[in-house]
């Protein structure tokens, strides 16, 4: 949904709310903006909203970092299996499709309560790394004049630079096959000590993002997406590295290019 | 090939059809049996899960109600996969169910209504400040005040970022309905939270 209304119609309530919830397109967001300069009670309404989304997020997303209850994932093992034996395809394949993907439910919701097992307080990487990546989305995403520190005319610099700092080789992935254009990279603060970041843009102007951050206990984890407020993320952890590709493009289009990503950055 | 698996999402298998499902040779427009559409639901539930518990631990304030919910939510899911059509949406189609649930849930409790009690709100993640500490509590109390139905469209939204359409197909109801109840949370919220600022009336406001 891109806008509620005709494009050119007057700024209505659905339209605030759309723009609190980023889901109006640049232009009509730019009507919007206009408007909001002019109205302070309706800018105030607007942050008000914002805020409010933020302090929900704050509240209830440490949920989704839990691990999963035993007696869920056991009711998910179970109610697959029911079925299963009914399969009328019995032949090996089929059965071992069906083992294989209880077993994977089984991995997917085990693998956070493995890392709480251990006793260990902070939240794990695979949790704060999509966040920080959506920051990081966010911040730079409508920055211009200033979104990268080095630009991709001085690729190698980039890639020494960031290298030297993440002490791992850090390249960023030609991902022009699919129609997106190296802006440059830059070195960001992080939980885990740098982080970096690579832009890229597409001709609409769109951007994507590939955040980079060193991953001390070498585990890995499989992709996982998460998405807040339209924001999206495709994150992984692999090697020294855990990954994160972040747009604000549907899910089916970012997918594509997070495998991209994870294919040409494996070490 | 766990990683390959947890990459299909719903909407992705819908508009790409990138999944490993393609080395099978089965296309997706076509009818598929009801084993195939139970080991796709089954393939993709778990990646939904810890959104569906966030949304219910919102959403009833009790950390045991929210995880039957989503068991049961889970359950009936696996049961009745051969019900999601592909192209489709998952994980509106998971809202939906988990909404069904609920609603009939709250029917039979109607007899013994009881307050839900928003206690087992998790840790943050990191260490909050005195400020964002008082601010967490002031908006989980007006939370608990807001009726269901506005506390369902706002945490579909603000929490969940669910389309506005997409919300109007899990409630079962028209997207101006959907557009008019979140407009009334936000501003009960509001209220609810500061105390202090009247909530405007919704308007157009040109």
């Amino acid at each position: 949904m891109s806008t509620l209304g005709a494009d050119n119609g007057p700024v209505r309530d659905e339209d605030l709310h759309a723009y609190v919830d980023g889901y109006l397109d640049s232009e009509r967001r730019r009507v919007v903006e206009a408007y909001l300069r002019s109205d302070r009670e309706a800018a105030a309404r607007v942050a008000d909203w914002a805020e409010q989304n933020r302090r929900l997020s704050a509240l209830f997303d440490p949920v989704l970092d839990e691990p999963i209850p035993p007696q869920l994932t056991a009711a998910i093992a179970r109610a697959s299996k029911r079925v299963t034996p009914a399969w009328p395809s019995s032949g090996w394949a089929m059965r071992a499709a069906a083992s294989f993907a209880i077993l994977a439910i089984g991995a997917v919701l085990g693998f956070g309560a493995a890392r709480y097992a251990g006793g260990d307080t902070q939240p794990p990487l695979q949790a704060t790394l999509p966040t920080e990546a959506q920051q990081a989305f966010k911040v730079y995403v409508s920055e211009k004049r200033h979104a990268v520190e080095v630009a991709a005319a001085e690729v190698d610099h980039l890639t020494q630079w960031l290298s030297n700092k993440m002490k791992t080789k850090v390249r960023p992935p030609d991902l022009a096959p699919l129609g997106w254009t190296l802006i440059g990279g830059r070195l960001l603060p992080s939980r885990e000590g740098p982080a970096c970041l690579f832009i890229y843009d597409d001709k609409a102007g769109r951007r994507v993002m590939v955040y980079l951050v060193s991953n001390a206990d070498n585990e890995g984890t499989t992709i996982q997406f998460r998405e807040h407020n339209g924001v999206r993320s495709f994150y992984w952890l692999e090697g020294p590295l855990g990954y994160a590709l972040t747009g604000n493009l549907e899910r089916a289009e970012l997918m594509p290019i997070a495998s991209v990503v994870k294919e040409k950055m494996t070490f | 090939m766990a990683a390959r698996l947890a990459f299909c999402s719903g909407e992705g298998i819908a508009q790409n059809g990138g999944c490993s499902w393609e080395a099978t040779g089965r296309g997706f427009n076509r009818p598929r049996p009801v084993e195939w559409a139970l080991s796709e639901v089954a393939d993709l539930l778990p990646q939904h899960v810890p959104a569906l518990r966030r949304y219910a631990r919102a959403l009833t304030g009790d950390a045991a109600s929210a995880d039957d919910l989503v068991q049961d939510c889970v359950e009936r899911a696996l049961t009745r996969a051969h019900l999601w059509r592909q192209p489709g949406n998952l994980r509106a189609w998971l809202f939906t169910i988990m909404h069904n649930l609920n609603a009939n849930e709250k029917r039979r409790a109607a007899s013994r209504p009881r307050l839900a009690a928003i206690e087992d709100v998790p840790e943050p993640a990191r260490p909050a400040s005195q400020v964002e500490k008082l601010m967490a509590s002031e908006t989980l109390a007006a939370l608990k005040l807001l009726s269901v139905e506005h506390r369902q469209v706002l945490l579909l939204v603000a929490l969940e970022g669910l389309q506005y359409s997409e919300v109007a197909e899990v409630l079962g109801v028209p997207v101006g309905t959907v557009m008019s109840r979140l407009s009334r949370a936000r501003d009960r919220l509001m209220q609810l939270s500061s105390g202090e600022r009247a909530a405007p009336q919704p308007r157009s406001v040109t």
